[in-house]
């Protein structure tokens, strides 16, 4: 490897800043600095506790003091120098904490800029550590993900994808494959030695180890992409089960239209809220009436579609009235739903409804006075993968390079049979796919990732 | 001045030949400048062609019309096909030369080729005017012009050989090394490195106690390197197998204090590959023994080639170590074993056709470049000489690719990333190995050498009445079905192949890991006694077309893909100083490599997708894609 002979190495010539702790809320918050002329803006706008001229700043010392607008003090402060190329951006980082008031704030940004940087544009750090090799592909794709992350746990599965939990697990995977090919191809291009390569058998335990890991992100691409997207809940039941009224319930507002006569519902009612740091969207539907007027039969043609396009198919029956042909109705919906609930509401009041279909056993809750709602939002997530620790899969060109390492492993595993060669050629193939994942390798599909995520060259 | 050519070639190795054949062959006056005509294509080190990776490369020089592979089929002592039970693709023939008749052989074949002259001479100087190659000088004082020259000097720049302390310059046994053409392309502005290798003693074969030694023979029928070679008729001679055992590496170990390599003597950097048995017995301490192959060196010479057992230990602790092992009691050393230190010249200093960056006209080949192998030196031989030719001739010259043939794959790791140790071939560098087969090499290469003006067109011509032939096979058993009757099922059951339970189409039955045809199968009587009137080769071409399909299917998409971003020329001028957005390292890089392609700038270290990004949009800004 040669020397960088400039260790300012940026990709830019611009310098960019902005405020890096979230929004709104209290206590610290850090505005970053990043580019060739970090360096001399703070060292413009910073004088150290008792006053003096900020000497040549060591990275990764703390300096304490105050920033100055026009020799008046704004905030005390403390900066930190982290010099390319060991910062996140591999530029020359700068970083102020402040004390986290959103005007002051306001102000330290403005005189940064006015000092010669201009603001960032939301991921451009990201793009920088990127463009700069600080990170691999899947790693900057899990801060935007972070950056447009729609709920908490979003957030923690991007977090995850960025510290590089997905890639440790993958590299894994590659370690295996690696030591799987060096003894396929050393058997092939070394005949005459007398070494003894790994027997097929242990080979083959070997790739199954390889194909199950891949298996296991596949699966959890489901619950992965939930946690980014959230998921999709449609309620039905008949008129009156109280659908609307468990909408309002979840999400806590007068959204639908409650009321005593049936069908009110006849356009899609759609509303958001957050559930154990998911995000859930609820849609409510029109009553599934088996005799409609022409009115309500549009409605109950738009309610079939909501329910065939859900994660998650509720359906809602009314445990105060007898069981009749609009629960029948019901009933067959969610037999056709992937991820079916039934669920009898108006426990407060007296049973009267006959439970009709032995092959779904429903849950009993009560939307009037809250009942089994702990117990419904967990039907919400269920066979849906929350992984703890375990990475996620959340976006679908991962989940697409995945499937193909494991057709890729599943064909050297068979093709051992028929020789070493073909078997050694399914294990490259996989091995070129994780690269893809990486961003080592340059396919075109690689490269739209890269432009469709990051606006290079703008 | 006196003379004048067109192509100048400089030395008399395996890649000089090709070379020196292959620009004769395009219509250049050439020279080939040698200093002594009798070593014309010495085999320096093991008596051997071919093996996996290098065979392949055996036989794209034979499909584009050079030289190695028929003059190794008329002189070989033994014929064998490796790896021919890990599939077609590292299926790789080797064979054991007679090395004074493939010397003689080579020679007769270059005297014939017409408007090649062989000048005897050593070389002292290379001369250019305006950046482009005009002279070489010989040490004589005569001066060549050139229009281009081609330098393939080996292990011959500043070659020093050492056996234990004692140091001999050399750039192989007995012969002088040259010390004034290193310093002539320094003068050029060439960057030089330093390498290493090494060799076994030569053993004499009359002291040699075979009885106790398990021997091994050659196929038959021999399996020949050209395609245009016809039957082999040779007797096969076998080599015999021995091992070192803890004694002999107990002498060894007492030695290492008269080792050039532990004593640091050695500076030059040695090939992992291809270790001397001191390396082995130090690095692999776990190991008892360590197999030596015997190989004779040619049917009218004592000398035996001890293969596996290189070394730079003194003659004393050669001799000593050698009678520990079995068969060789008393046996005599006719050539001490040594290492060679060697000047290279960085490859990254090369176009991929060969040709360097700071010389027009001006191409390194072979050993020069950093690699190890006659095959891989013939390999850039060739290339280089055609490109020379085609220079010669104002015309535009040629690249491989890494997706047609080893000696793409070859070109492009060296001008791309250069290399620290002897480069040598594996399979496993090639990326689209299952396309890149000994077997398909014609297919691959005998167009261009036909377009060239290379190979003969008479061999084209037996090249496409094959190709016919192989296609008439195909489609031939694609129309077959086989029927579970009783006649099929018994004949399936002779030769070995799993019954079937309902009728199915032959390709479809071929494609399964446990069926081949197998020759027994073919012959008469045989189940698929309709493919009776295709050659063995012919059936087993169309066999591997089958089985390979899918596979080869998804290479070539993969190609094609690639092919869409990996053929995007980059102007040799381009000015990377100024691309912004690529850090300041890559830029340096790229300026030092100057990748011809984007698929070669893909390729060096360091690139990053996000880099490739950026280098695409400045490359669609100024609109030069
Ligand atoms: N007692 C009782 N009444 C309920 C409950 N849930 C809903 N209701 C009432 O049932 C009626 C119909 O509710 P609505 O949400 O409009 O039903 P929808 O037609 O299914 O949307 C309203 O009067 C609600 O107040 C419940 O859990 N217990
Ligand atoms: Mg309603």
């Amino acid at each position: 490897m040669e020397k960088l002979t400039n260790p300012k190495n940026t990709t830019s010539g611009d310098t960019i800043a902005a405020v890096a702790t979230p929004v709104g809320e209290g206590g610290l918050g850090v505005i970053r600095i990043s580019g060739p002329a970090s360096l001399v803006i703070i060292s413009k706008i910073f004088r150290l506790s008792r006053g003096e001229v900020l000497p040549e700043m060591t990275p990764r010392n703390v300096y304490f003091g105050k920033i100055f607008e026009d020799k008046e003090p704004v905030d005390e402060v403390c900066a930190v120098y982290f010099r390319a190329p060991q910062s996140y951006t591999a530029e020359d980082v700068v970083e102020i904490s402040c004390h986290g008031s959103p005007a002051v704030m306001r102000k330290i940004l403005k005189l940064v800029m006015a000092n010669g940087a201009r603001i960032a544009e939301p991921g451009e750090f990201t793009k920088r550590a990127f463009l700069n090799g600080r990170m691999d592909l899947s790693q900057a794709e899990g801060v935007v993900d972070l950056i447009k992350s729609v709920s908490e746990g979003a957030a923690r599965s991007a977090y995850r994808l960025m510290e590089g939990g997905l890639s440790a697990r993958i590299d894994s995977i590659r370690q295996k494959l690696v030591w799987t090919l060096s003894n396929l191809e050393a058997s092939i291009d070394f005949p005459d030695e007398d070494f003894q390569t790994a027997p097929d058998e242990h080979i083959v335990k070997t790739l199954e180890e390889c194909a199950a890991l891949a298996q296991r992100l596949i699966k959890s691409y489901d619950g992965g992409r939930f946690i980014t997207h959230g998921i999709n809940v449609a309620i039905i039941g008949k008129a009156n089960a109280g659908k609307s009224s468990l909408l309002n319930a979840l999400t806590e507002e007068e959204r639908s239209i409650v009321t005593h006569h049936p069908g009110t519902t006849r356009d899609l009612i759609r509303a958001e809220t957050e559930l154990s740091g998911m995000k859930v969207e609820l849609v409510d539907t029109a009553g599934l009436n088996p005799s409609p007027d022409e009115i309500e039969a549009e409605g109950i043609r738009r309610s079939l579609i909501a329910a065939r396009t859900a994660d998650v198919v509720l359906g809602l029956f009314d445990g105060s009235r007898p069981w009749d042909a609009s629960d029948d109705a019901v009933v067959e919906v969610l037999k056709k739903s992937a991820r079916p609930i039934a669920a009898v509401n108006k426990a407060d009041l007296p049973s009267v409804l006959t439970w009709g279909e032995p092959a779904i056993k429903p849950i009993y809750i009560s939307v009037r006075d809250r009942g089994g709602f702990k117990e419904l939002a967990e039907r919400f997530f269920d066979g849906i993968h929350l992984a703890g620790e375990e990475p996620v899969v959340t976006r679908l060109r991962h989940r697409e390079i995945f499937e193909r390492i494991l057709s890729d492993l599943t064909r050297a595993k068979e093709d051992l049979k028929s020789g070493r060669e073909l078997s050694a050629a399914g294990v490259w193939d996989a091995i070129e796919e994780i690269k893809r994942f990486t961003g080592e390798s340059y396919t075109e599909e690689v490269l739209d990732a890269v432009f469709a995520e990051f606006c290079v060259g703008k | 001045m006196t003379n004048s050519f067109d192509v100048v070639v400089i030395g008399g190795g395996h890649a000089a030949c090709e070379s020196a054949h292959a620009a004769a062959r395009l219509g250049c006056n050439t020279a080939l400048v040698v200093v002594r005509r009798e070593t014309i294509a010495r085999m320096s080190c093991n008596p051997a062609v071919g093996g996996p990776g290098k065979s392949q490369i055996v036989r794209e020089i034979d499909a584009l019309g050079g030289l190695m592979a028929r003059v190794t089929d008329k002189t070989g002592l033994q014929y064998r096909t490796l790896n021919s039970s890990k599939g077609a693709a590292v299926r790789a023939n080797r064979v054991q030369s007679d090395t004074a008749e493939y010397e003689s052989a080579m020679r007769e074949e270059l005297e014939k080729t017409p408007g090649l002259s062989i000048i005897e001479g050593e070389v002292g100087e290379l001369e250019s005017e305006g950046g482009k190659i005009s002279a070489v000088v010989l040490l004589s004082g005569e001066g060549l012009l050139a229009k281009a020259v081609v330098v393939c000097t080996g292990t011959f720049l500043n070659g020093l050989l050492h056996t234990g302390m004692e140091q001999t310059p050399g750039g192989r046994y007995r012969e002088q090394p040259s010390c004034a053409l290193p310093d002539s392309l320094k003068k050029l502005g060439f960057t030089l490195g330093r390498l290493k290798t090494g060799t076994p003693p030569r053993l004499n074969k009359n002291t040699i106690d075979f009885s106790a030694l398990a021997p091994q023979g050659g196929d038959e029928p021999p399996p020949p390197f050209s395609f245009f070679s016809g039957e082999i008729k040779r007797e096969q001679t076998p080599c015999h197998l021995t091992h070192t055992n803890e004694k002999t590496h107990s002498v060894i170990r007492a030695g290492f204090e008269t080792s050039p390599l532990y004593t640091g003597v050695i500076k030059g950097v040695g090939p992992r590959y291809c270790p001397s048995i001191e390396d082995k017995v130090m690095r692999f301490r776990d190991k008892t023994s360590h197999h030596i192959f015997l190989e004779p060196v040619s049917r009218n010479s004592p000398e035996i080639y001890p293969n596996g057992i290189s070394t730079s230990l003194s003659q004393e602790t050669q001799e000593a170590f050698l009678k520990t092992i079995p068969g060789l009691e008393d046996v005599e050393i006719l050539k001490a074993g040594y290492a060679v230190e060697y000047d290279f010249a960085h490859p990254t200093q090369l176009y991929p056709t060969l040709e360097t960056k700071k010389i027009g006209g001006l191409f390194f080949a072979g050993q020069i470049n950093g690699t190890s192998g006659y095959e891989e030196a013939a390999g850039q031989g060739l290339l280089a000489g055609i490109n020379a030719a085609l220079g010669v001739r104002g015309e535009q010259q040629i690249i491989l690719k890494r997706s047609e043939s080893y000696i793409g794959v070859l070109v492009d790791d060296l001008t791309t990333h250069g290399t620290e140790e002897p480069y040598r071939m594996f399979t496993s560098r090639a990326e689209h190995r299952l396309v890149l087969r000994q077997d398909n090499a014609d297919e691959r290469l005998c167009g261009l050498g036909h377009s060239l003006g290379l190979l003969d067109v008479e061999n084209y011509r037996a090249f496409l009445e094959k190709r016919e032939r192989i296609n008439s096979a195909v489609s031939a058993i694609r129309k077959k079905t086989v029927k579970p009757d009783s006649a099929t099922l018994a004949g399936l059951e002779k030769i070995g192949l799993p019954k079937i339970d309902e009728a199915l189409q032959l390709d479809k039955y071929l494609r399964r890991p446990d069926v081949t045809l197998k020759r027994e199968g073919v012959a008469e009587g045989g189940v698929f006694e309709f493919l009776r009137e295709y050659s063995a080769d012919e059936t087993e071409r169309a066999e591997i077309e089958i089985k390979y399909e899918g596979y080869i299917g998804r290479q070539n998409l993969w190609i094609k893909q690639l092919g869409e971003i990996e053929n995007i020329p980059l102007e040799r001028d381009m000015d990377y100083a100024n691309i912004s957005g690529l850090s300041i390292e890559l830029r340096q890089k790229l300026d030092k490599v100057r990748p011809v392609t984007f698929g070669q700038a893909s390729r060096m270290a360091g690139m990053t997708p996000a880099a490739l990004a950026v280098l695409m949009i400045t490359l669609k800004s100024r609109k030069k894609i």
